[in-house]
């Protein structure tokens, strides 16, 4: 019998690879334009996390509350004789949150110069504004997404531990009279809150739209912070001497005068200290300075925002 | 059908007009534009994209208008710029992918989309690599990454082999002929790198002091009118070509032994005037060949 066994056959030679490598582009879902900034805002957080010394700075306001926590423990537990909250027993809490914001609003400058120098500073630099701007993002996507960015970072800088502090309050001092005297305690915080976000965000879109470098928008910012001070206690030295009252009115023109005085405003509550008495400052004035103060921060970033630089000649 | 429709379009920075009365209509497929500096190209292409109001006329890209859905023409439209770009901070997958969420992709579809787009530019082994730290050709391609994520149906690419050795250069020029020919992306390259734009694209935009001077398909620009005629032969004859001119045939191009002649009647069987001259003057033809233009000399005409 014959069988017809076919040869061996050696396996042909691949010309091409197994995976098909040619182009193949994308259909799938494009959301619409609602939350593009919160891409953005995400974005920023998001590196953030590498940030050694932001991590650092946020650890110490969480400290400062802690402390503040702890001197509200000692306090309540004094006897009347020796306790600085004695004659104050009614603004006692409200007070004590005033001066936790009033004592984190210079580690809150750190971090807002950490969060917010490079904003777009960094992107300026690495002419990323063509990325963003070639998408379809507008130019107030960008802006708001960079702002809120800075914004969130803050406010939850202040939040996340002022809720902290109100939980240990509510917890140990119910029966003494924490809700009872001051009812609107937590929508003071959160809009206490808001304050020194909003003022730094604002100001540094603006400081840092108009720099080549972050280093050039932090010194810059850091520059306007502390000149403020120094231009305002100059005031105070020189014109009101002797009026320890008029002068501290005259320190809260300065930027971190406006953000500890707007807090004021909201926990509405007088600061007794041994140099002066702190009387609430009357809104007409801090307030329009405040939001003109943040107009001019996001009218100066949206003015130096575009994709391509025109010149015109 | 037309990908991008312009007519009368005007730009100006100040009292410098970039584009000036411009009409033109970019073609389905990888189209050329190009142009010497300050043609204008890089104008044209921004203000396709909404960067620049125009001061008067009018564009239309994938049917949309650039002054009112710049926003709905942007989520078409991949963008490669001519300048390094990149977001600080980040590596390549997170940078790729960021640009995908902000062309408004879903999270997880821009990361997954991202690894498949740095693959195929052929940066897949520095995915995880900081952006800053990549040399000239990477920055090149993560651009180009960046551009495609999100699927678009039109790439503007920006000067793409800017600085780049001519190993990377091929390569991107292989990218850029592959993606075109997918037929699901349409191409519009922006160059004043004749080569780049013969090998990769199939229709040329040639634009001088904001107009456009040639346009139409390098095949069809390349044939030349009339009949022409390339010659090559053994040595330079010039009593071979004294003998063509005697004949009506006009020299219109030497290069040592090469000869291009038009005839003056399309009539004319060319091969064999040519040949029977040579017979006739002792000359030896090594070459003979129908002429073609190449894109040097379209482009040279056109910007005269």
């Amino acid at each position: 019998m014959d069988f017809d066994i076919p040869a061996k056959q050696e396996p042909k030679p691949q010309g091409s690879p197994i995976a098909d490598l040619s182009y193949r582009n994308y259909n799938g879902e494009l959301k619409t334009r609602g939350l593009r900034w919160w891409v953005i805002s995400w974005s920023m957080m998001k590196l953030l996390k590498k940030n050694v010394g932001f991590w650092i700075t946020s650890a110490l306001v969480f400290l400062i509350y802690f402390l503040n926590g702890v001197q509200l423990y000692f306090t309540s537990n004094l006897p009347a004789g020796v306790n600085p909250f004695a004659g104050d027993e009614k603004t006692k809490f409200t007070l004590t949150f005033l001066n936790v914001n009033s004592g984190t609003n210079l580690l809150l400058f750190i971090i807002a110069l950490t969060v917010g120098s490079g904003s777009i500073s960094a992107d300026n630099k690495a002419n990323a504004l063509l990325v963003y701007l070639s998408k379809p993002l507008t130019k107030a996507d960008y802006l708001l997404g960079k702002w809120m960015g800075i914004f969130l970072t803050l406010f939850l800088e202040t939040l996340v531990p002022s809720l902290v502090l109100y939980l240990y309050c509510l917890t140990s001092y119910l029966d003494k009279g924490f809700l009872k005297n001051d009812p609107t305690l937590f929508l003071k915080i959160i809009a206490a809150a808001c304050v020194p976000a909003a003022i730094h965000a604002s100001l540094l879109v603006g400081a840092s739209a108009w720099s080549k470098a972050p280093r050039i928008a932090s010194v810059f910012y850091a520059a306007l912070y502390f000149g403020s001070i120094v231009v305002t206690g100059m005031v105070f030295g020189i014109v009101y001497r002797g009026d320890m009252e008029r002068g501290q009115e005259v320190m809260r023109l300065s930027l971190s005068g406006i953000m500890d005085g707007i807090q004021q405003i909201i926990y509405h509550v007088t600061i007794k200290n041994p140099m002066a008495t702190l009387a609430i400052p009357s809104p007409s004035l801090i307030v329009p300075l405040a939001i003109g103060l943040c107009v001019v921060g996001i009218a100066a970033a949206r003015a130096k925002i575009n994709a391509v630089e025109v010149v015109k000649g | 059908m037309a990908i991008a429709v312009i007519s009368n379009l005007v730009v100006r920075y100040g009292t410098k007009t970039a584009v000036n009365d411009l009409s033109v209509e970019v073609p389905e497929g990888c189209t050329g534009l190009l142009g010497p500096n300050g043609a204008g190209k890089t104008t044209l292409l921004k203000t396709l994209l909404g960067f620049l109001v125009p001061t008067s006329g009018s564009g239309q890209v994938f049917g949309l208008n650039t002054r009112t859905d710049g926003l709905k023409i942007r989520q078409k439209i991949g963008m490669m710029p001519e300048m390094d770009c990149h977001i600080p901070g980040m590596n390549a997958v997170s940078f790729v992918s960021y640009a995908g969420e902000l062309a408004g992709m879903p999270a997880s579809d821009a990361l997954q989309r991202a690894h498949e787009v740095l693959e195929y530019c052929g940066l897949g082994e520095a995915r995880y690599r900081n952006v800053e730290t990549y040399s000239t050709g990477m920055k090149q391609r993560i651009k180009l990454a960046q551009a495609l994520v999100h699927g678009p149906k039109l790439i503007f690419l920006d000067e793409p082999t800017n600085g780049l050795d001519p190993a990377g250069r091929d390569e991107m020029l292989a990218l850029v002929r592959n993606i075109s020919a997918s037929r699901e992306v349409n191409v519009l390259v922006s160059s004043h790198l004749l080569p780049d734009i013969e090998r990769t694209c199939d229709n040329v935009i040639v634009m001088r002091s904001g107009k456009v001077v040639r346009q139409g398909s390098i095949q069809e620009l390349r044939q030349t009118s009339g009949v022409q005629v390339e010659v090559e032969m053994y040595i330079e004859t010039p009593p071979f070509v004294q003998e063509l001119e005697r004949q009506g045939v006009t020299l219109l191009n030497q290069t040592a032994n090469l000869y291009r002649f038009g005839f003056p009647d399309e009539t004319q069987n060319a091969g064999k005037i040519i040949f029977e001259s040579a017979k006739r003057v002792g000359g030896q033809v090594r070459g003979f060949k129908p002429a073609t233009r190449s894109l040097e000399d379209i482009f040279l005409e056109a910007i005269e």
